[in-house]
């Protein structure tokens, strides 16, 4: 007789994906994929490598499955992993440079446009960054992290963290402002 | 907060990844399943040898250590020595007097068949306390007659002359022989195999040593020693 298991949330699946039911796994990773390979999409710009890097990161997922605790949020957890393959990724490919210039930064003034932007806007703007004011802009404003973080996962210091993102802003104003007057006109 | 809703709004947004990902993810991982069945059967496998080999040489039991075989003395059938014995006494020490002379010739010298026979019977049944010496005394006597008598028999077949003959020296190798035979059966009965002994001490050796590692390395593992180490060159 065949045993039937409900596999309707999160902690269900875990525990089967532990026990390598490629169903259970199967199940996790449509729920989780789309969501993973946007957030990859921030930081690499080809989709396809993000879809490469993004599997790869599921496959530590489901590898290192005996590791996550259930402290936390599983996407959150997720989401680390993905983070830190990006990262990784980029790193391999020799494309995450900081320059450690130091500069002298003024007091940054929120735009509301800045926040009135539609999400698919912002990941085209986010992509014509350098890569390194885009990876600490992703980490600082998009998955929350303090410049204390972004140094430690980085190997860098606060202040070039700091530095990285006072130009991403800069940059990305930049950016709106020559799109706005683009579609809209001058102000 | 309006800050947060826009991140929420960033994270929740997706992109749908190619059709067949999750066929390329799959036979990734079972892949890596069918090496990772492969390691841990590899690990059974010669923890299992270790485990083995271990054992076998830690409490191999003391049957099974090679040694050197045992000789097993064979059992000595008294009545046969005695009867080898008579023969012997009667093969050489009587079988030189003739009716001319109690004297016999063996090897050059020149001896009376009384005297041996009074010598040999004298070694063997020295009495042991004053009640019993009458019954050895009376012994004595049956040992004499019986050599005596059997002397007389076989000189009677041998003819002897007061010159070595072919006989003469065929008897004394016998007796010879029956003397040889006679020590090693008695050397056999009362001495203790050297090679024995030295197997035995050496499987003590053997074991005391085993033994000694065993319990040096279950107290090195309950407390292990803080290496200290010192500069050389100072």
């Amino acid at each position: 007789m065949r045993k039937v298991i409900k596999l309707n949330n999160d902690t269900q699946l875990i525990k089967q994906s532990l026990k390598n039911n490629r169903k259970a796994q199967k199940l996790l990773y449509q729920k989780y994929a789309p969501k993973m390979l946007r957030l990859c999409t921030y930081y690499i710009k080809d989709l396809q490598q993000s879809e490469e890097v993004m599997l790869n990161g599921f496959f530590k997922v489901f590898t290192k499955l005996s590791q996550y605790a259930n402290k936390g949020s599983f996407e959150g957890w997720i989401r680390k992993i993905m983070v830190w393959e990006s990262i990784s990724y980029l790193r391999k490919k020799k494309e995450l440079i900081f320059t450690h210039k130091i500069e002298v930064y003024g007091k940054f003034i929120e735009n509301e446009v800045e926040l009135n932007i539609a999400v698919e806007d912002l990941h085209q703007y986010i992509n014509q960054l350098s890569n390194g004011c885009k990876v600490v802009f992703n980490l600082y404003v998009i998955e929350g992290y303090k410049h204390a973080e972004i140094a430690e996962i980085l190997q860098i210091s606060e202040g070039t963290s700091k530095t990285q993102l006072f130009r991403a802003r800069k940059a990305l104003q930049k950016i709106i402002s020559r799109n706005q007057k683009k579609y809209h006109g001058t102000k | 907060m309006e800050r947060n809703k826009y991140r929420e709004q960033i994270q929740n947004s997706i992109v749908e990844p190619s059709e067949d990902s999750w066929e390329k993810l799959s036979k990734k991982l079972t892949d890596h399943d069918k090496k990772n069945n492969k390691r841990l059967f590899m690990k059974y496998a010669i923890s299992i040898f270790i485990i083995t080999s271990l054992g076998f040489y830690l409490f191999q039991p003391d049957n099974e250590i090679p040694r050197d075989e045992i000789i097993v003395s064979p059992k000595v059938d008294k009545t046969s020595i005695k009867s080898s014995l008579a023969n012997f006494e009667a093969d050489t020490t009587l079988s030189a007097p003739t009716e001319n002379s109690n004297v016999i010739k063996i090897k050059g010298t020149k001896l009376l068949a009384n005297e041996i026979i009074n010598y040999d019977v004298g070694e063997r049944m020295a009495p042991e306390n004053e009640d019993n010496k009458e019954q050895n005394k009376n012994s004595l006597r049956e040992v004499h007659d019986y050599f005596t008598t059997n002397t007389l028999n076989e000189t009677s077949k041998i003819e002897l002359h007061n010159e070595d003959t072919y006989e003469e020296v065929e008897a004394l190798l016998k007796s010879a022989y029956l003397n040889i035979e006679q020590n090693d059966q008695y050397l056999n009965e009362k001495t203790i195999s050297a090679i024995d002994l030295l197997g035995e001490i050496e499987d003590g050796i053997e074991k005391d040593t085993r033994r000694k590692l065993f319990e040096k390395i279950i107290i090195t593992i309950k407390n292990p020693t803080e290496i200290e180490i010192t500069d050389r060159s100072k």
